[in-house]
């Protein structure tokens, strides 16, 4: 039931992609994500597609893991898709049925709006498999950390995440031992209208919360033990360099996407 | 050295509640001991392992570690470094995703240099003897496992002093084992002072010294031999005694020339068949 | 009726990288009204098994009937949670009701009961395990201490009347005092009611005394099963796979090793005096 747990799902590998610096290649991505909304042609388009697949095949990851990555995205990527097709207006009509046409723009724009939501989905996905989640929290924290001066809690956020990750399998775990001694009293999550449902939730989610604000409370306590307190004057076991390898692939990516940008390719 | 000096402690329920959780305690822990703490669930055992590393600080009297008040602000810091704790739930004090990061947090924490972070958590691994599990997910692995890398990242903080407060309450014996043997090896060895919290009776016979705390206060105080012999003390005290200290004292009974203070097995052998 | 598994094997995430077969072709038989004690060590497919007995697990291969009712799949197996009431480790954390009162009765009211019968099972519930209805029916069951939340809870499952009643670990955590109570209570509950027990656990110390029949579990399998003494006097074999071996029988099987001719069955300390007494009277020992 709560096995498709894919929360900072890593694929450990030793490819190009996998070594470059965590801080880098958010960097990257946050190119990549720019750059794929200022594209409006084929070309440019299929540049980026170029991209996207170069890392998947450099990276040896299995097409499957990408692919489950975008289940979640069907329904959104239909609707774009249809809200297009019937929406925007232009080119030869090739469908009409009283006030109701589809025309060729129309197709156009809505497989283009589509298209780029997978490329998105996918290179962002590509992040978080092949970052270990404890290279990616030190990585935001690093990204974060010039901000702290104007009160962006990096440290905190950073630790909240490394947390958060920590504990997500174990209240899955929870979850899934409450609801079996539940549904041994039983209890029924399954059928029922929505509110019914709703209802029978409580059972699961009361325990759950509460079992959840014990382990806070002893964390904290744990935490206090080991002489937790706060970001300042902490040291990290893993320092993360950039070298200058990292520097030239975010300066030629860079470069590259802004020629061909400014080529209008 | 760890002194308790009338150490007293409570808790506000509510306007008209005050639960006496600590009261009056005296006791010095002397260095590289291994001192048992006993008592049944509220007898103030848990209230007094966290006021030796200031987690608490008392209302009446003083605790001081190494001349150290933990009452003093400036020695906060000083004073959980030297005095490390390891809790009942094993799930509930790792930090990390990964085993070697959470040995790290304690000493990352301390401001350590990255180096020589990374020698201490490959010391206190081995120590524990799970080097091997260095990359692993916490949540994979076993209570007595998850217990050890507990230890280790309280060892990579360089303590003098390690409380455990029930470490085997939630292990199944194998794990409860592994990780007794492990302190006892850590205190014969390495010279730790460990001050162990437990309501099993079996697990005090290791120990040097054994406390037995009912109601906040201490009940009696002496080597597991003197402690074991006091039956009708300790059963008024609902606490068990162990088995073969009862059996050596029936057969005493039935007038057979046997010590009131037999605490093990091999013992047991060896009096009954020199 | 009874429990009577042929084959019984259960894989959890088949055709994945971490497959793993927690039951492999396990054969029991369990007669209505027996105390049975399941022992293993964490892992060793215990907690798998009796999730099968109340048809939260169904078998991957082989079969299994508990009570007349096939556990399998596309059976509706609600008819059978009653039946068997499974008491899942520390039962205190699935406690969600805001009086004591209300926690025991939400099996009954999912079984859609009248409300004079609630009543009356919670009662009969609490007394059971030893807590005072009258007192405790309004508090919330958060206020209480460890040893009366875990009542409350087995209450819960008492409450429902099953045949068959099984305890994940019912002691773990508890101190001597309340572990000892509260086995008392089950004791006299199994009596009253004739039902089967099943206690699961990874000791078997405080309740040899208790049962009628261990079946010991590792790797899957029923790796033994006999009367508690068979069992723990087959001491090397306990510890070979991660039990513990009760002091007693320790001493026991220690003398035997020295060519002492005592039981090695033995569970009881007043049982354990009078044999040691009687070999040392023997003029056999030197004490």
């Amino acid at each position: 039931m709560f096995k498709a747990a894919a929360i900072g799902q890593y694929y450990p590998g030793d490819s190009f992609f996998h070594r470059l610096e965590p801080r880098i290649k958010i960097g990257l991505i946050a190119i990549y994500v720019i750059s794929l909304f200022l594209f409006n042609t084929y070309r440019g388009y299929l540049a980026m597609s170029l991209f996207t697949l170069a890392v998947i095949i450099t990276s040896r990851l299995p097409y499957k893991l990408l692919l489950r990555g975008l289940k979640p995205l069907y329904f959104i990527l239909a609707f774009t898709l249809v809200l297009h097709i019937f929406l925007t207006k232009g080119g030869t009509v090739l469908f009409q049925w009283r006030k109701i046409s589809i025309e060729s723009q129309g197709v156009i724009s809505g497989l283009m709006m589509a298209w780029r939501l997978v490329l998105l989905v996918m290179t962002s996905s590509l992040l978080t498999l092949t970052t270990s989640p404890i290279a990616l929290t030190d990585a935001i924290e690093g990204l974060l950390s010039p901000l702290k001066p104007i009160g962006v809690p990096a440290h905190e956020l950073a630790m909240m995440m490394t947390i958060a990750l920590r504990f997500i399998p174990t209240l899955l775990e929870e979850a899934e031992k409450i609801m079996k001694a539940q549904m041994a009293r039983g209890a029924d999550f399954e059928s029922g209208n929505l509110i019914q449902r709703a209802k029978s939730m409580i059972p699961l989610l009361v325990p759950l919360f509460i079992s959840a604000f014990r382990r806070a409370d002893d964390l904290a306590l744990a935490m206090e033990a080991r002489c937790y307190r706060g970001g300042k004057g902490r040291t990290k076991m893993r320092v993360h360099k950039i070298t200058g390898k990292d520097w030239f692939t975010l300066v030629a990516f860079a470069g590259t996407v802004a020629v061909l940008l400014w080529l209008k390719f | 050295m760890i002194q308790l000096q009338d150490v007293s402690y409570s808790y506000q329920l509510d306007e008209e509640h005050v639960i006496h959780a600590v009261s009056d305690i005296n006791l010095t822990i002397e260095q590289g001991e291994f001192l048992a703490i006993i008592g049944h669930n509220g007898s103030g055992k848990s209230t007094l392992a966290k006021l030796l590393n200031g987690l608490l600080l008392p209302d009446k009297g003083v605790v001081s570690v190494d001349s150290m008040s933990t009452s003093d602000p400036d020695k906060y810091w000083q004073i959980r470094q030297q005095v490390g704790m390891v809790f009942q739930n094993p799930d509930n004090q790792l930090i990390a995703t990964i085993v070697e990061e959470d040995v790290a947090f304690g000493p990352e924490n301390l401001g350590i240099p990255p180096a020589e972070i990374v020698s201490r958590v490959e010391e206190s691994l081995s120590q524990v003897a799970m080097l091997d599990y260095r990359h692993h997910a916490p949540h994979l692995l076993s209570g007595g496992q998850k217990q050890r890398i507990a230890i280790a990242g309280i060892l990579a903080m360089r303590p003098q002093y390690l409380v455990l407060d029930e470490p085997t309450a939630m292990l199944d014996p194998q794990g409860r084992r592994e990780v007794m043997d492990t302190v006892s090896r850590l205190n014969r060895e390495e010279g730790i002072t460990v001050v162990w919290i437990t309501h099993h009776m079996e697990e005090a016979v290791r120990a040097h010294r054994v406390m037995v705390m009912e109601h906040g206060r201490m009940a009696v105080l002496g080597t597991p031999r003197e402690v074991f012999q006091q039956t009708e003390l300790l059963q008024s005290l609902h606490l068990d005694v162990p088995v073969i200290t009862r059996l050596g004292q029936l057969l005493a009974q039935d007038g057979f020339n046997l010590p009131p203070d037999v605490l093990t097995v091999e013992e047991m052998v060896s009096h009954l068949c020199p | 009726m009874s429990i009577i598994a042929v084959n019984l094997t259960h894989v959890y995430s088949p055709d994945t990288p971490w497959t793993t077969k927690a039951l492999d072709q396990v054969n029991l038989e369990i007669q209505d009204g027996e105390v049975i004690g399941l022992i293993g060590h964490t892992g060793s497919g215990k907690s798998t098994l009796v999730q099968h007995f109340n048809g939260l697990l169904k078998p991957t291969a082989g079969t299994l009937h508990v009570q007349g009712i096939e556990v399998t799949k596309g059976v509706n197996l609600r008819p059978l949670r009653q039946k068997v009431g499974l008491v899942f480790q520390y039962p205190e954390h699935q406690l969600f009701e805001e009086n004591v009162a209300l926690d025991v009765a939400f099996g009954l009211k999912n079984i859609g009961l009248p409300r004079e019968e609630i009543q009356q099972r919670v009662e009969q519930a609490l007394s059971a395990v030893g807590i005072d209805y009258q007192r405790f029916k309004d508090r919330s069951p958060f206020e209480l201490s460890g040893g009366q939340m875990r009542r409350v809870a087995i209450a819960g499952v008492l409450a429902m009347e099953p045949e068959v009643l099984i305890l994940d670990e019912p002691t773990a955590g508890l101190d001597p005092h309340t572990r000892k109570d509260l086995l008392e209570h089950l004791r006299r509950v199994q009596k009253e009611r004739g039902i089967t027990l099943i206690i699961v656990s990874h000791s078997m110390d405080d309740i040899a005394a208790m049962v009628n029949r261990i079946l010991v579990m590792d790797k899957g399998k029923i790796a033994a099963q006999g009367s508690p003494g068979e069992i723990f006097s087959q001491g090397e074999k306990l510890r070979r796979i991660g039990l513990d071996v009760p002091p007693l029988t320790q001493l026991l099987l220690a003398l035997r090793a020295r060519g002492i001719d005592l039981p090695a069955d033995i569970l009881d300390l007043e049982e354990a005096r009078a044999a040691i007494g009687r070999w040392l009277r023997g003029g056999k020992g030197n004490v």
